[in-house]
C-alpha cells in the first residue's frame, strides 16, 4: 500500500482505476482498428479524430463538468458565443467535413449543433428542396447564410395547434395581384408558429410554411422566405416574436413563437422549384412536389448516427463505472477469504444483461448509420442528376429509391432514437445514485436527447407511416397479386408463411440463435405474419385501428435492416482477427434487442419455438454476456471518445472514479461556503420562539381565565 | 408557472420558505394529518417532500427504530426535531464507495474508554458520506451509520447521532461538509458530502435499542435487531403511493390534451380527429390510466398493512405478547416482500408512465411549463434511492423462490401475504394451461391463478440453479418481483370491487373495464412470453389477449376518460401544467402564460450584441488582413 498519497488516508480506500487499467492492459485487440469498423473506414475514422482533437483544444468549444451548472440564461449566451466560433471553422470546411464536425458537436454540446442546424440544416435545406437553384444561390451563398454571416435563418413550420399534420397548417399567404406581393398572416392563436428554434433571439429570416391563397382559392401549404428582423436586428413591422421559455432540455436554444400580422413580401420570396405563381396569379403545380420532402430525410438519417454516438458515450460511462465500482461479495468471491474485495458490478449477470445489449446496439447502429448515410447521399445525387437531365426513367427509378429510403430512414430514426433514450436512462440507473449527479452527464444527455423521439417526425407517427405501406402491400398482394419492389420485397413470400403455413416454425433449433442470417430471416417472417394479421383486422376496421401493430412492424423493419447490414459489413471487414468479437456482439444484439424484446410476437406467430425461446433466456444470453465481458474496456475504448466528449466524472479514461468525482464536486462547489446564501431563513426557522410566544401568549390558561370571566 | 424557470439557487430558496411554512402546520396538527399534507405537497414539489422527510422521516425513523424510547423522546420531542425546531436532522448512511451494501460502510466509530466517547472517523475518500440530503446547508445533526469498533473488534455497522453544526449554524470542529452540486433533478434539496475527522461524541449518542456498549466497553448484541429495519420501510410504502399520485397527475394532463388536441382529418370529415380517438393513442394512454386506478387501491392497502403492523408491534412489545410478536415478525417479512416489490415495480412503471404521457403530448410535452421534464428529472431517483429497484426486486425474488421451495417440501405458510403460493405443488404439476379460452381472461380468479402458476413454474425451474449461484438468476428474480406486485394489486382491486361497489352501481362497469384493461395490458401482454414459455397461457389465445382484446377494452373506456381523470380530484395547482388545466383551454392557457413569463417586448437577447457582431462581421479576406489575396501572392512569390 502506498503510504504517501495525495491525501491522508487512514486505511486503504477503493481503487477503481487499477481494475480498469488491468482490464485495459489485458485487452486482446487494438481499439484503434476497431474504431475503423465503427466509423466505416480508416479515412473516415481518422478525419473524425482530428476534428475531435481540434475542438477539444479550442478554447471556446472546450466543454467540461462546469457545463452542467449553467443556468438557462448562461447556456443561451454561451451557445451564441460557441456558434460564433464554429462559424469561423465553417468558412474553411467542406460541407462534408462540416457535417462531421457538427455531428461531433451534437454529442458533447447538442444545443450548439441544433441551434446551427435550424439555420444550416432546416432553413437552407428547405430553400434547397423547395427553391430554384437561383433562389438557393441567392439566399445561401450571396447572402452568406451558409457561413452564418449576414442573415440567420430559422424553420417556420410547426404551429401551436399543428405539428405532425403539416398539410393542416393554418398560416396564410394570400397573393395580392395589385402589388405583386404575398400577404402573410396568422389568422388565430392556433396558427401561431411555435417551437421555432432560433426565432426568439437569433433569426433574421424564416422559411414560413403557409397556405397559398390566390383569388380565394386555397392551394395548400407552400414555403415562403419571410424576413423577421432588419439589419439592425430589430423586428420588422407586423412581426411579433416571443421566447417560449424553459424546456425539458436544450435550454441553450432560443425557441420562439411568431405571429404574422399582414406581413408583405415580394412574390419572388416564395420558393418555387415546384409550385409557381405568375405575375397574373396563375398557379402551376407540378407532379413531383412530393420530392420536396426529401429535404427532411437528411435530419432523420443524422439522428440514426446521433443515436449510435449517444449510446456509445453512455455505455462507455456506465461500463467503466461498472468495472471500477464494487458492491457486495457475490458468488464469484470466496466466502472464506477475508481480504477478498467486493464483486465488480459488471461481474453480476444481471448487470451484464442490463448493459451489454446497449454496447452491442452501439456497434450494430454504427454500421446501420454509416450505410443509411451512404444511401441518402447516393439517392439524392442520382435524383439531382436525373432531374437535371430530364431523364424520366431515371427519375422514376429515383422515386422508387426514395420510397425505400423513406421507409428505411423513418423506421431507423424512430427505433434508434427510442432505444438511445432508453439506453441513457438505463445506463444512469446502472450507476446507482451517482448516475443522478449532474456531473455524471446522464441527466443533461437525457433531457437534451429525448426530443429526438418527437421532432422531425414524431416516432409514433413515423412508426404508423412505415407500418401502413407494409400492411397495404400485403393487402395488394392478396387482392391484386402485386409484386413489391425495394427493401420490403420479402413480403412477396406472403403465401409461403401465412394461411396453412402460418404455423411453420422458423427458429426451432437452439443452434439457429447463432446464425445472424437465420435470425434476420425470422424477423422477416414475423413482419410478414404480423402484417398479415394487421391486414386482416384492418379489412374489418381500418388501418388506424391497428396502429399499435403498425408501430411494432416499423420497429421490426428497422431491426431487419440493421441485422442485414451488420452481416454484410462483417463479411466485408478486412481485420479478420476482430471478427469474433463483432460476431459475439451481433449475436447478443439479435438475442436481446430483437428476439427477447419481441418474444411475445415471435411466440404468438410461431416464428420461434417455445423451447428455443426458453433456451435464449436461460443459456444463450448469459453465455453471450460472458463472452463479451472480458473485452468490455477495449470495446468501449474503441469508440475513441475522449474525456471531453464523454464529459462525465464517472466515466473518465483513467478510471479513477472517486477522485475524479470528488475533485470536480469540490472545485465546482467550494466547501469554504459553509453557509447557504439563504442561511438566515433556515436559522430563523430553527431558532424561532415557541408557538405560545409567537401567539403573544393569547391562548394560555391564564389568558383563558381572564377572557372567560 | 415561473417555478419551472427557477435556477438551482432559486429553487432551494423557495423550498426553504415552504419548509418554514410547513413547520408551522406541524406544530398544531396531528401527525397523521401532517404527513398526508406533506404527501400531497410532494406531488407539487418533490424537493420539498424529500427535504422535510430526511429529517422527519429518515432521521427520526432511524432514531425510533434503533434508539431507546428515551433517546427518541429526547431528540424528537425534547429537542423538538419532530417540530422542525432547534435542530434539523439528516440521514448519514450512504457513502461515496457504498450505497446498496449498507453493511459494507466504512466510516468508523471507535470506542474510547478513557473519555467514554466514540470517535467518528472517515478513514479514506471512499467512506465520505455522500448524497446526504440536507447536509450541505440545513442539517444540525446526522444519524451516522458507522462501524462500531471496540477494543479492536469490528461489530458491524451501527447508528450514532453526530452533531454537525452548533447553535449558530457553524460547522463543528472535525466536520467537513460540502455541497454535492447539480443533480439531474430535485435541485431544491441541498444534498451534501460529510467527512468526519476524529469527531468525538458521548457514548450515549449511540442509538442503543438493540446493541449496547457499556462504560467498560462490553458490547451486547440482541437477537431482534432485524426489526430495526422496519423504520426504513416507511419510505418504500410512501413511494408506492407517490407512484399512484404521479400517475394520476400525468394521465390527467395527457388525456385532457388528447381530448382537446386534433390531428389529421379522416376522409370526408369536417374537423380533424381528436388524438384520443386514434386507437393507437388509446393503446398508449388508457392502459396507464387503468394502471393508476389499480395502483390507487393497491398502495392504500399497503399503507394500511404497514400501519397495522407498526401498531401491533408496539402493542406486542409493550404487553410482552409473544403470539402477537410472532405474528408481527411474520408480518414484517411480508411487508418486506410487498413493499419491496411494489416500490420497485411501481416507481419503474410510473417513470415509464410520465415518459409515455410526455411523448403523447408531442412537442408541447417538451415545454418545461407542461410539467413533464421536471417531473421526469425529479422522479428518476425514486428508482434508485431507499433500495435500488434492481436490488430490491432481486431480494423479493429470492424470498419468493425460497418460499416456493419450502412449500414444495411440505411447509404451509400462515400469516403471510405469500399464502397464495401454498397451492404450489398443484400449480406446478398442472399440465393444462390455466388460460385456454378467450373468456377465461374475464374470470379474475383464473387470471390470479395464472399469475400464481407462472410464479411457481419460474421459481421451480430456478431452485436447482439457486443452489449454486443466486447471482446468475438475477434477471429472473426481478421478473418474479414484478409478477408478485401485479398479483397483489389485482387481488386487492378485485376484493375492493366485490366488497365496496354494488352489483348495480353505475361505477361497476367502468371499474370492471378498468380492471380488465389493466390485467391484459399491464400483466398478460408484457409477460406473454413467460406465460407462453411456461405453458400457463395456451398459444391459441395469445393473439386475442395481446392484440384484439386490449383494443376492444380501450374502446370501452374511451368515452369516460374525462370523468375518470376528473375523479382523481387534482386541482390545477397540483396538475401544474399549461396544457392540462381543468378548463381545457389549452392554447390560450399556454400562450397566455408564456407571454406573461417572457414579455415579448424583450425581443433582443441580453447577449444580442454577440449575435449581431457575428452576422455583421467583415469578410474573411478583410479579417485575414488581405494577406492571402492573389496580389499579396504575387508580391510574396517574387
Amino acid at each position: 500500500m502506498a503510504i504517501a498519497t495525495n491525501t491522508v488516508n487512514i486505511s486503504q480506500g477503493p481503487d477503481p482505476k487499477t481494475s480498469i487499467q488491468n482490464e485495459r492492459a489485458n485487452s486482446k485487440f487494438d481499439p484503434v482498428k476497431m474504431h475503423y469498423f465503427l466509423e466505416g473506414s480508416k479515412e473516415r475514422a481518422e478525419e473524425l479524430k482530428s476534428l475531435m482533437q481540434q475542438m477539444e483544444r479550442d478554447p471556446v468549444l472546450f466543454t467540461d463538468a462546469s457545463y452542467y451548472d449553467l443556468t438557462k440564461d448562461q447556456q443561451r449566451a454561451l451557445t451564441a458565443v460557441k456558434i460564433n466560433r464554429v462559424s469561423r471553422y465553417l468558412e474553411g470546411d467542406s460541407i462534408d467535413t462540416f457535417n462531421k464536425r457538427l455531428s461531433l458537436i451534437g454529442l458533447f454540446d447538442p444545443q450548439v449543433a441544433t441551434r446551427i442546424g435550424v439555420n444550416l440544416g432546416l432553413f437552407i435545406s428547405c430553400v434547397r428542396g423547395n427553391g430554384t437553384y437561383e433562389q438557393l444561390k441567392y439566399w445561401a451563398l450571396d447572402k452568406e447564410t451558409a457561413h452564418i454571416k449576414g442573415i440567420y435563418g430559422c424553420f417556420g413550420m410547426t404551429e401551436l395547434a399543428h405539428g405532425s399534420n403539416v398539410s393542416g397548417l393554418e398560416t396564410t399567404a394570400t397573393f395580392d395581384k395589385d402589388t405583386d406581393e404575398f400577404v402573410i398572416n396568422t389568422p388565430h392563436i392556433g396558427a401561431t408558429k411555435w417551437w421555432i428554434g432560433g426565432a426568439a433571439h437569433s433569426a433574421t429570416h424564416t422559411t414560413c410554411y403557409a397556405r397559398l391563397i390566390v383569388d380565394g382559392e386555397d392551394y395548400g401549404v407552400k414555403t415562403f422566405v419571410v424576413p423577421l428582423r432588419d439589419s439592425n436586428h430589430d423586428l420588422m413591422p407586423g412581426i411579433s416574436v416571443g421566447d417560449i421559455g424553459s424546456k425539458m432540455g436544450r435550454d441553450g436554444i432560443d425557441n420562439g413563437w411568431i405571429q404574422f400580422s399582414n406581413v408583405r413580401i415580394p412574390r419572388f420570396f416564395m420558393l418555387q422549384k415546384f409550385c409557381k405563381v405568375s405575375r397574373e396569379g396563375k398557379v402551376i403545380l407540378p407532379p413531383l412536389e412530393q420530392l420536396s420532402y426529401s429535404a427532411l430525410l437528411g435530419g432523420r438519417v443524422m439522428m440514426v448516427l446521433d443515436s449510435y454516438r449517444m449510446i456509445a458515450r453512455m455505455s462507455t460511462i456506465a461500463l467503466r463505472y461498472a468495472i471500477g465500482r464494487r458492491q457486495f461479495k457475490g458468488d464469484n468471491v470466496d466466502p472464506d477469504d477475508e481480504n477478498a474485495l467486493e464483486t465488480q458490478l459488471l461481474d453480476y449477470p444481471l448487470h451484464q444483461k442490463r448493459l451489454l445489449p446497449y454496447l452491442a446496439a452501439a456497434y450494430v447502429f454504427a454500421t446501420g448509420a454509416v450505410r443509411i448515410e451512404q444511401t441518402i447521399d447516393e439517392t439524392l445525387s442520382d435524383l439531382d442528376d436525373a432531374v437535371d437531365q430530364n431523364d424520366d426513367e431515371a427519375i422514376m427509378k429515383s422515386i422508387d429509391a426514395m420510397k425505400s429510403l423513406f421507409i428505411d430512414s423513418g423506421s431507423l430514426k424512430s427505433t434508434c432514437t427510442w432505444l438511445a433514450a432508453e439506453a441513457i436512462d438505463q445506463c444512469r440507473q446502472a450507476c446507482g445514485g451517482h448516475g443522478y449527479s449532474a456531473y455524471s452527464g446522464f441527466g443533461k444527455a437525457y433531457n437534451d436527447f429525448v426530443v429526438q423521439c418527437t421532432w422531425e417526425g414524431d416516432n409514433n407517427i413515423l412508426g404508423v407511416n412505415i407500418g401502413k405501406p407494409l400492411v397495404k402491400h400485403v393487402l395488394a398482394i392478396e387482392d391484386d397479386g402485386k409484386v413489391v419492389k425495394g427493401s420490403s420485397s420479402f413480403l412477396n413470400n406472403l403465401k409461403q408463411y401465412t394461411g396453412s403455413n402460418a404455423t411453420n416454425v422458423i427458429l426451432d433449433n437452439v443452434a439457429d440463435l447463432n446464425d445472424l442470417k437465420k435470425v434476420a430471416k425470422a424477423v422477416e417472417i414475423a413482419i410478414i405474419r404480423l402484417a398479415h394479421q394487421a391486414a386482416t383486422t384492418a379489412r374489418k376496421n381500418s388501418l388506424d385501428y391497428v396502429g399499435a401493430e403498425l408501430v411494432t412492424l416499423s420497429k421490426l423493419k428497422a431491426h431487419h435492416y440493421l441485422l442485414n447490414e451488420y452481416v454484410v459489413r462483417l463479411e466485408r471487414f478486412e481485420e479478420k482477427d476482430l471478427i469474433p468479437y463483432l460476431v459475439s456482439l451481433g449475436r447478443l444484439y439479435a438475442a436481446t434487442m430483437v428476439l427477447e424484446r419481441f418474444a411475445g410476437i415471435f411466440l404468438t406467430f410461431n416464428v420461434v419455438s417455445p423451447s428455443v425461446m426458453a433456451a435464449l433466456t436461460s443459456n444463450q444470453i448469459p453465455q453471450l454476456c460472458k463472452e463479451v465481458r472480458p473485452h468490455v474496456v477495449a470495446l468501449t475504448d474503441s469508440f475513441q471518445q475522449s474525456d471531453m466528449l464523454v464529459n462525465s466524472v464517472l466515466g473518465k479514461y483513467d478510471g479513477d472514479i472517486y477522485e475524479n468525482y470528488f475533485g470536480t464536486v469540490k472545485t465546482l462547489n467550494k466547501p469554504s461556503n459553509t453557509k447557504a446564501p439563504y442561511s438566515g431563513a433556515l436559522e430563523a426557522m430553527l431558532n424561532r420562539p415557541s408557538i405560545e410566544e409567537r401567539e403573544r401568549f393569547e391562548k394560555t390558561v391564564e389568558t383563558g381565565e381572564i377572557l372567560s370571566r | 408557472m415561473e417555478h419551472y424557470d427557477y435556477t438551482q439557487e432559486e429553487e432551494r430558496i423557495l423550498v426553504t420558505k415552504r419548509i418554514e411554512k410547513m413547520s408551522k402546520y406541524i406544530e398544531t396538527e396531528p401527525t397523521k394529518k401532517f404527513f398526508r399534507r406533506l404527501q400531497l405537497m410532494t406531488v407539487i414539489d418533490p424537493s420539498l417532500g424529500i427535504r422535510m422527510l430526511v429529517n422527519l422521516g429518515l432521521f427520526l425513523n432511524c432514531i425510533r427504530g434503533n434508539g431507546t424510547d428515551k433517546q427518541y423522546e429526547f431528540w424528537a420531542k425534547h429537542k423538538e426535531a419532530g417540530k422542525v425546531k432547534q435542530m434539523y436532522g439528516c440521514f448519514g448512511m450512504t457513502e461515496l464507495g457504498h450505497g446498496s451494501n449498507v453493511a459494507g460502510c466504512e466510516t468508523t466509530a471507535t470506542f474510547d474508554e478513557e473519555t467514554d466517547s466514540f470517535i467518528i472517523d472517515t478513514p479514506h475518500i471512499g467512506a465520505t458520506k455522500w448524497w446526504i440530503g440536507g447536509a450541505a446547508y440545513s442539517a444540525t445533526h446526522t444519524v451516522c451509520y458507522a462501524r462500531l469498533i471496540v477494543k479492536g473488534v469490528d461489530y458491524g455497522v451501527k447508528t450514532f447521532i453526530v452533531p454537525l453544526r452548533d447553535s449558530l449554524h457553524n460547522l463543528l470542529p472535525g466536520i467537513a461538509i460540502g455541497d454535492i452540486g447539480a443533480k439531474m433533478g430535485r435541485q431544491g434539496v441541498d444534498n451534501g458530502w460529510i467527512q468526519f475527522t476524529e469527531v468525538k461524541v458521548p457514548r450515549f449518542f449511540m442509538l442503543q435499542r438493540w446493541c449496547k456498549v457499556d462504560r467498560r466497553g462490553n458490547v451486547t448484541l440482541p437477537p431482534l435487531e432485524q426489526l430495526s429495519y422496519i423504520s426504513l420501510l416507511d419510505g418504500r410504502v410512501g413511494m408506492a403511493t407517490d407512484s399512484y399520485r404521479i400517475g394520476a397527475r400525468f394521465t390527467t394532463i395527457a388525456l385532457r390534451y388528447a381530448v382537446g388536441r386534433r390531428q389529421f382529418k379522416s376522409e370526408g370529415a369536417k374537423e380533424e380527429t381528436k388524438l384520443i380517438d386514434y386507437p393507437l393513442h388509446q393503446r398508449r394512454l388508457l392502459p396507464l390510466l387503468a394502471l393508476t386506478y389499480v395502483a390507487a387501491v393497491g398502495t392504500y392497502r399497503l399503507e394500511l398493512q404497514q400501519s397495522d403492523l407498526l401498531a401491533n408491534l408496539d402493542k406486542a412489545l409493550a404487553n410482552k405478547d409473544k403470539l402477537l410478536l410472532k405474528q408481527s415478525i411474520s408480518g414484517t417479512k411480508s411487508l418486506f416482500v410487498d413493499s419491496g416489490s411494489l416500490k420497485s415495480t411501481l416507481t419503474w412503471l410510473a417513470a415509464d408512465l410520465v415518459n409515455e404521457c410526455r411523448q403523447a403530448c408531442g412537442g408541447h410535452g417538451y415545454s418545461a411549463y407542461n410539467g413533464f421534464g421536471k417531473t421526469i428529472n425529479d422522479w428518476a431517483v425514486q428508482c434508485t434511492w431507499e433500495g435500488d429497484n434492481n436490488v430490491l426486486a432481486m431480494s423479493t425474488g429470492k424470498t419468493i423462490i425460497k418460499t416456493v421451495q419450502q412449500i414444495l417440501s411440505g411447509k404451509k405458510l400462515k400469516d403471510s401475504t405469500l399464502e397464495f403460493l401454498n397451492d404450489a405443488p398443484a400449480l406446478y404439476k398442472a399440465k393444462k394451461a390455466v388460460i385456454r379460452k378467450a373468456d377465461h381472461v374475464d374470470d379474475i380468479d383464473r387470471v390470479l391463478k395464472a399469475i400464481a402458476s407462472l410464479i411457481v413454474k419460474i421459481s421451480v425451474d430456478l431452485i436447482p440453479i439457486s443452489n449454486t449461484s443466486w447471482d446468475s438468476i438475477g434477471p429472473q428474480r426481478v421478473i418474479l418481483s414484478k409478477l408478485r406486485c401485479h398479483y397483489y394489486m389485482l387481488e386487492t382491486f378485485k376484493e375492493k370491487l366485490e366488497n365496496q361497489i354494488g352489483a348495480n352501481s353505475p361505477l361497476r362497469p367502468q371499474l370492471e373495464n378498468i380492471m380488465k384493461l389493466y390485467l391484459v395490458s399491464n400483466i398478460l401482454s408484457p409477460f406473454i412470453d413467460e406465460f407462453l414459455k411456461n405453458g400457463v397461457i395456451s398459444p391459441a389465445v395469445a393473439k386475442y389477449l395481446t392484440i384484439e382484446y386490449p383494443q376492444t377494452l380501450c374502446s370501452e373506456v374511451r368515452p369516460y376518460v374525462i370523468g375518470l381523470t376528473d375523479s382523481f380530484q387534482q386541482p390545477d395547482n397540483f396538475i401544474h401544467s399549461l396544457i392540462g388545466k381543468y378548463n381545457g383551454d389549452i392554447y390560450s392557457n399556454y400562450l397566455g402564460a408564456i407571454k406573461d413569463i417572457h414579455d415579448p417586448a424583450n425581443h433582443k437577447a441580453p447577449y444580442s450584441e454577440d449575435l449581431e457582431a457575428m452576422l455583421a462581421r467583415p469578410s474573411l479576406v478583410a479579417r485575414e488582413r488581405h494577406e492571402k489575396t492573389a496580389e499579396v501572392g504575387s508580391i510574396l512569390s517574387k
